[in-house]
């Protein structure tokens, strides 16, 4: 049984994240009503093609085939889709057809897109995007390194955007255990993130609404940037990511 | 291999390090190789014995303000230090001169080695106060850049001072290291 959200767009990108949405939503049986492809070469996994992660623990492992586009993830389902003309999603001409669509939601995937200027914010529309970090303690870049150092943990956030840095009301926030020997760029950041955002979808698909927000102060918490490669490289090491490392 | 974050003047060329790409084993032997090195020829200008003239007087302007000062008077708030961060973080070199609002002053040149170091002394002092791992990414992101600058460039006083800066960073990521 599928459920199709018609008041939510899926913005696509041919990004690692991206698939990781489709083939989360897929898994959990929700369909956007309408899905956004931005153009862009397709990204290649050099990897194994299929990798299964137990991301909660209970044995129910997040299948993931890295390789497959989110287009042909969605071939099947009988889903509006649009190509966009331009990646950029606050560009101008993605706004206007943004405003036109008949959704109130668009999720963000971050593709060849950052923090979204204003004019984002002014078309009547929110747009939900999945953080890579737990916020407040986790916000902005790399944060999954920050926290495997700190906490051992990975987190994800599902939070409204607004005009700052990870600041907007959170709908759900949720905490990873790093599994062992996984990369972490292109498999576990994609999957935790797309965990979170299913979970969200699913709340709202069953319930027929959102799930209620929690407005934490933009000043509480710590705001990171870009990881340097010598941190990064004692996270990896945690995860097993290094000759020689370990927990 | 050869650590590769040093290999050019990162104020000129500032390092994105995104996907930075460090699963190699050697990489923090490599990391810990150049700062070494780096350390033995700031020994050697350390002991030059170069006559030390003072900065070239400048008059400051009537809306500027230096980051040194600003540096100096508030030694370790988290809070002060943060503008200065981002600014760092996201153009990837500072100024001499500020104005009231923040922005650099169209007359400024880039920030001298002496405001760099002290910069990076301020978020090591912080980073070993707190553990804050924020602080001290951004500190080895600082000492990269210095790292990447020839050593001429670096009074023999200065010189002295950014070992021992450097002798501070490798402290604070052995501590992590040994907390695996």
């Amino acid at each position: 049984m599928t459920a199709t959200l018609d008041d939510v767009a899926l913005i696509s990108g041919p990004s690692a994240r991206s698939r990781a949405y489709a083939q989360g939503m897929i898994a959990a049986g929700i369909l956007p009503g309408t899905i956004l492809y931005q153009p862009g070469e397709e990204w290649r996994w050099d990897g194994p093609d299929v990798i299964d992660v137990d991301l909660m623990g209970d044995g129910v492992p997040f299948r993931f085939l890295p390789n497959e586009p989110a287009r042909t993830t969605f071939g099947g389902a009988d889903v509006v889709s649009h190509e966009l003309t331009t990646a950029p999603i606050d560009d101008d001409a993605n706004l206007a057809l943004f405003a036109d669509l008949s959704v109130e939601v668009l999720i963000f995937s971050g593709y060849r897109t950052g923090i979204l200027r204003k004019a984002a914010f002014d078309i009547g529309k929110r747009f939900l995007h999945v953080h890579g970090g737990y916020v407040p303690s986790y916000r902005g870049s790399t944060t999954f390194y920050y926290s495997i150092l700190s906490d051992g943990m990975m987190g994800a956030s599902a939070i409204w955007m607004d005009s700052g840095i990870d600041t907007g009301p959170v709908l759900a926030r949720r905490q990873y255990s790093v599994p062992l020997g996984i990369d972490i760029d292109y498999v576990l950041d994609p999957l935790v993130r797309a965990d979170t955002l299913v979970n969200v979808l699913t709340y709202r698909s069953q319930r027929g609404q959102w799930p209620e927000t929690e407005h934490l102060s933009a000043g509480d918490g710590e705001t990171f940037h870009k990881i340097h490669p010598v941190l990064k490289h004692l996270a990896l090491r945690r995860s097993g990511l290094v000759q020689g490392g370990h927990r | 291999m050869i650590y590769p974050y040093t290999g050019r003047d990162l104020f000129a060329e500032p390092e994105s390090y995104a996907y930075a790409k460090c699963d190699g084993a050697d990489f923090l032997d490599d990391w810990k190789t150049s700062r070494t090195a780096a350390m033995e020829s700031l020994a050697v200008r350390a002991m030059e014995s170069v006559t030390e003239v003072g900065t070239p007087h400048e008059t400051l302007p009537a809306d500027a303000i230096t980051l040194k000062l600003i540096l100096q008077k508030a030694p370790t708030s988290v809070a002060v230090l943060e503008p200065w961060i981002i600014k760092f973080e996201v153009f990837g070199r500072l100024f001499e001169w500020y104005r009231d609002d923040g922005r650099r002053h169209p007359d400024s040149s880039t920030a001298r080695p002496a405001t760099y170091i002290l910069f990076a002394e301020r978020l090591c002092d912080i980073a070993e106060e707190s553990g804050s791992l924020k602080f001290l990414s951004t500190l080895l992101k600082i000492c990269d850049a210095l790292a990447s600058q020839p050593i001429t460039v670096f009074r023999p006083s200065e010189a002295g001072a950014l070992s021992a800066l450097f002798i501070r960073e490798l402290s604070l990521v052995t501590t992590l290291i040994e907390a695996e």
